[in-house]
């Protein structure tokens, strides 16, 4: 202890827990007494007499109650906030082009984003609302063909009944049949009294009484457990009851009779036997009215085993211990064991029987192999073309933010002159990003409505209807939170960055480099145009491929050639009376003014067809197999399309099959040498010898993806069912009053059936849907791309040029030309750009290649599509920044440098 | 109005605080309550009455400026208030008027005048 010095751990004792607000004199009092009590009483009572008063002074739970003269209030205060409210909005108001150059790439990136949620949530909630649908699963079947897997949803009829009884673990096992379009008969309508017919009916499903336990629906009337028990038994949903009857009660409905009558005139006379509920959530159990299978032979028959049709799903839930691995085995050897007989006699082995796989009630909405029409991958590839163009938009509101903060300096410096911390510094950027980000969440709904209606026929219907107001409300605020906090935090921290002083005194803003920021946004920006420019090259080449796909010869021609479905419930019932119509029909055509010629038979390009394994002896002998794809046809067919004959004759017409023309390919495949060579080679399929008597140039039968299938040409009276009518002209013009013969004639022959037709090239282009589909997304995505990117482009250009108006106004008093300043002005974002192209293209390169391997026929990757790309976002750059650059390089110098 | 209440330490006090005029401060007021007085007093205790008195309003009290000596920390000085005032005054009274009732004998007998 020092003398003159009073005991330091009192001191600090009474520094620490002294009452606060009497810290400061105290302790000054304290050592004016010690000083006189040093000399009065000498230097060891005067510490005694010290340590005991710091003592009693201690108030260590004492709080302050005072407010200091100087204090920085808490910076959530009312009065601040109101302040900064203040600021904020002047800030925007005052820099009204940047705020709206924000706020509408902001809206656009969120309101991609909420368009793209409501379709995300809208699919993944598919299945999930069902009860018990962890126990659930689809039974499929996979069958492998040349090595290759190919999936079948569908199971042969009698696995249900046997997986129910066999196999173990299964607790319940639904066959689910959907017999297509089918025809009712409402017997006793209310509102006529007549009988109703109505045709093209959806949604029926057939099934048994535990389909209602496998899947929890409301009963309005009827009992669950009997209503589909025996035969000749209907359950309704409500909507379908009051489709039939719209005036009957669920109650009233109860033993009403209705007639289903499929395609092929099977008929079934049921009578209500419940009413139920249409389930609410979104789910792939579509089905409105369930008929019963109870009694139908066909699920115990053992020849069913060999058949598997994507229209026979079976459902099974499973108890909690079963594994679903094990009970898709057993099944598989279930079907396995029954099966191979059946397949024997076809001459096929027991490898070819279905292979049954389990698929949860959850997934099975994606699985596309299995008919989903959408895949998980597909929805995260959204989610990220969302998160791109948000992305986008924030880089836009950092740069734009950061360039803007000389402009704020003063403010910013006075502010923390008086004290202000950086957490509310920071605070209050945040706060002003949420502002604009919330103004961006305004403009963006009305935008997403937009962006909805322009892309309606690719939203599944009940996307918006399922939309529920809680997780989307969330969902949007978390989305503001986010944008605001990752766009407004660098900003932010920049100003804190900012030297009061030095900003005051009118000097430089920041101690750091500003080289260094700059270099951050000119980063930003590369990283911008390179996404635009992979995007403006995926543009290009799904646009090229497209047209290539549309514009390349297939080998036929499809310039004015309509195709005319003929009513296959006429056509394949033998009992009908308009069983053979179309023939007449075809001939009736042909006669018809402005009709070139008719044919009957399969188009050339078609999505579904009927193929068989061929066989023939090769020319050193040696046996060749191949798979050859059906075409039926007659003897116009060839024709009517221009596909030309290399070698050999037309088929002569027949009743069934009994020659063929082959393509090329199949040539190639069966190794029968020349076009010349092979006519009158034979080629086996089944046990059955086919002679070729023609041979055709190689045509495509599917889209681009596919290569060219061996195909046969065949004649084949009894099955012909598509009209394909050329017509005269190629003028479209000319085509209305054509078509209105065509359609009088058809009423004649039909007068029940519309007359539909499909133009042949319509046809090929439906085979691109997806494509187009694809390519309709990519481009709006690349315009909101470059839009945005350019958005951010021009503010800066704005920027810059306002910043460097007085060092302009010097050069042109200098003598600089006004193409000099634009030059000068332009060349540094242009040459960003530049770097952004060549960082894009190798990636955009090796992307494009990736697509373009799913075709078979595609077009080059050629330098001038990429040079194409590369010429038009350097071109959109220079518009953007040239706007700016031209008008403050036309500036009068007089404006610029009078003031200061 | 309400009657002051004044604590007899606290009437000292107030009273040297009065007498100081303006250098009252926790120091001069502890030193001159030991001169006058005679007694020892604490700081702690002067500083405790002290800050009782501001509160009840009858002192006020304003810091000074910055000091050479006691490490630079300012001082705070003390003034009477109104109330303060007022209060000692009427404390005086109420002595006055007791000492005025005392029978003249009593007041013989204490050798008073």
């Amino acid at each position: 202890m020092k003398n003159g010095q009073p005991p330091r751990w009192a001191t600090r004792l009474l520094h620490w827990l002294g009452h606060p607000d009497t810290r400061e004199e105290v302790q000054g009092d304290l050592l004016e007494l010690y000083a006189h009590w040093v000399k009065s009483l000498g230097t060891r009572r005067a510490n005694w007499r010290y340590a005991l008063s710091a003592l009693r002074l201690l108030r260590p739970l004492a709080k302050p109650n005072y407010v200091p003269e100087y204090s920085s209030p808490f910076f959530l205060h009312p009065d601040m906030f109101r302040s900064y409210l203040t600021i904020a909005f002047r800030q925007l108001w005052r820099n009204r082009l940047y705020t709206s150059l924000n706020v509408v790439g902001l809206a656009i990136g969120l309101s991609a984003c909420w368009v793209i949620f409501q379709l995300v949530s809208y699919q993944l909630s598919f299945n999930k609302g069902h009860a018990n649908a962890d126990h659930i699963y689809r039974v499929v079947s996979e069958f492998t063909y040349d090595g290759k897997p190919s999936g079948n949803r569908g199971v042969p009829k009698p696995l249900g009944g046997t997986m129910r009884t066999q196999v173990a673990g299964v607790d319940l096992a639904v066959p689910l049949e959907r017999p297509g379009e089918i025809t009712v008969v409402v017997p006793a309508a209310v509102s006529s009294g007549k009988p109703l017919t109505i045709s093209d009916v959806n949604q029926v499903n057939r099934t048994t009484p535990d389909y209602f336990k496998l899947l929890h629906y409301q009963w309005l009337v009827g009992d669950p457990a009997n209503a589909l028990a025996a035969p000749g038994k209907v359950v309704l949903t409500q909507s379908r009851l009051q489709q039939y009857f719209p005036r009957l009660t669920p109650q009233q409905a109860l033993g009403q009779r209705l007639t289903y009558i499929t395609y092929n005139s099977d008929t079934t006379r049921t009578e209500v036997a419940g009413v139920v509920a249409d389930l609410t959530f979104p789910t792939d159990f579509d089905g409105k009215e369930f008929l019963s299978i109870v009694g139908d032979t066909l699920y115990t028959s053992a020849e069913e085993w060999g058949s598997t049709n994507s229209d026979n799903q079976l459902f099974v839930r499973l108890t909690p211990a079963a594994d679903p691995t094990r009970v898709a085995q057993q099944a598989s050897a279930w079907t396995k064991k029954n099966a191979t007989p059946l397949l024997k006699k076809c001459g096929l082995s027991s490898d070819d029987a279905a292979h049954h796989l389990l698929q949860p009630l959850p997934e099975i909405h994606f699985i596309t192999e299995y008919g989903a029409s959408i895949s998980l991958s597909f929805l995260y590839g959204l989610m990220g073309l969302a998160l791109f163009i948000l992305l986008l938009a924030v880089i836009n509101y950092v740069n734009l933010t950061t360039a803007q903060i000389p402009q704020r300096s003063r403010e910013i410096g006075v502010r923390k002159t008086l004290g202000s911390s950086s957490g509310a510094l920071i605070g209050q950027f945040l706060g002003e990003t949420a502002l604009v980000t919330l103004l961006a969440l305004v403009l963006a709904l009305p935008l997403s409505s937009l962006m909805m209606s322009a892309f309606a026929d690719l939203i599944p219907t009940g996307t918006t209807d399922y939309l529920k107001i809680g997780p989307a409300f969330l969902f949007l605020v978390v989305l503001v939170l986010i944008v605001s906090i990752v766009a407004g935090l660098y900003p932010g921290w920049l100003i804190t960055q900012l030297q009061p002083a030095r900003v005051l005194r009118g000097g430089s803003l920041f101690v750091s480099n500003p080289g260094g920021r700059l270099t951050l946004r000119k980063g930003l920006i590369v990283f911008q145009f390179v996404i635009a420019q992979v995007f403006i090259v995926g543009a290009i080449i799904i646009g090229q491929q497209l047209h290539f796909a549309f514009t390349q010869d297939l080998g036929f021609t499809k310039q004015a050639i309509l195709t005319v479905q003929v009513p296959l419930k006429f056509a394949w019932n033998d009992k009908s009376p308009l069983k053979n119509r179309h023939f007449v029909l075809r001939d009736e055509y042909a006669q018809l003014p402005g009709v070139a010629a008719v044919s009957l038979g399969s188009p050339p390009f078609i999505p579904s067809f009927s193929s068989g394994q061929a066989k023939s002896r090769g020319r050193k002998g040696q046996e060749i197999m191949g798979e050859v794809q059906r075409k039926f046809v007659d003897t116009t067919w060839l024709g009517l399309y221009d596909i030309k004959l290399l070698a050999g004759r037309n088929l002569y017409p027949s009743d069934t099959a009994r020659e063929w023309v082959i393509n090329e390919t199949a040539l190639k495949t069966f190794d029968l040498g020349t076009p010349q060579e092979a006519i009158g080679k034979v080629l086996t399929e089944g046990n059955k010898q086919y002679p070729i008597v023609g041979v055709v140039r190689d045509f495509n039968t599917m889209s681009f993806s596919q290569k060219i299938n061996p195909v046969a040409m065949m004649s084949s009276k009894q099955s012909l069912y598509t009209l394909n009518i050329k017509l005269a002209s190629t003028n479209p013009a000319d085509w209305p009053d054509v078509l209105k013969g065509l359609e009088k004639t058809w009423k004649k022959a039909y007068p029940e059936e519309a007359f539909s037709y499909k133009f042949s090239d319509d046809l090929v282009s439906s085979f691109y849907h997806d494509e187009r589909n694809m390519a309709r997304i990519i481009n709006l995505a690349t315009g909101v791309a470059i839009l945005i990117s350019c958005l951010g482009l021009f503010g800066l250009a704005t920027l810059t040029a306002f910043q460097r108006t007085k060092e302009i106004g010097i050069r042109k008093v200098l003598g600089a030309s006004i193409a000099s300043v634009v030059g000068l002005l332009s060349r540094e974002f242009v040459t960003l750009v530049g770097v952004a192209i060549l960082i894009a293209t190798p990636v955009a390169a090796w992307l494009a290649h990736r697509w373009l391997e799913n075709y078979a026929y595609k077009i080059d990757l050629a330098w001038w599509l990429f040079a194409g790309a590369a010429a038009v976002a350097l071109l959109i750059a220079l518009l953007t920044v040239s706007f700016q650059s031209i008008k403050a390089a036309l500036m009068n110098p007089v404006k610029s440098l009078r003031s200061e | 109005m309400k009657r002051a209440f004044l604590g007899e330490f606290e009437e000292i006090v107030l009273l040297t605080v009065a007498v100081l005029d303006e250098a009252a401060y926790g120091v001069t007021v502890t030193q001159e309550i030991e001169q006058k007085t005679g007694r020892a007093v604490g700081f702690s205790t002067v500083h405790t009455t002290l800050q009782r008195l501001e509160e009840k309003g009858y002192l006020s009290s304003i810091m000074g400026g910055a000091t050479a000596e006691r490490g630079g920390r300012r001082k705070r000085f003390f003034t009477l208030t109104a109330a303060g005032r007022s209060a000692l005054v009427e404390v005086q009274q109420v002595r006055t008027q007791l000492w005025d009732a005392l029978p003249p004998q009593t007041l013989q007998l204490m050798g008073a005048s």
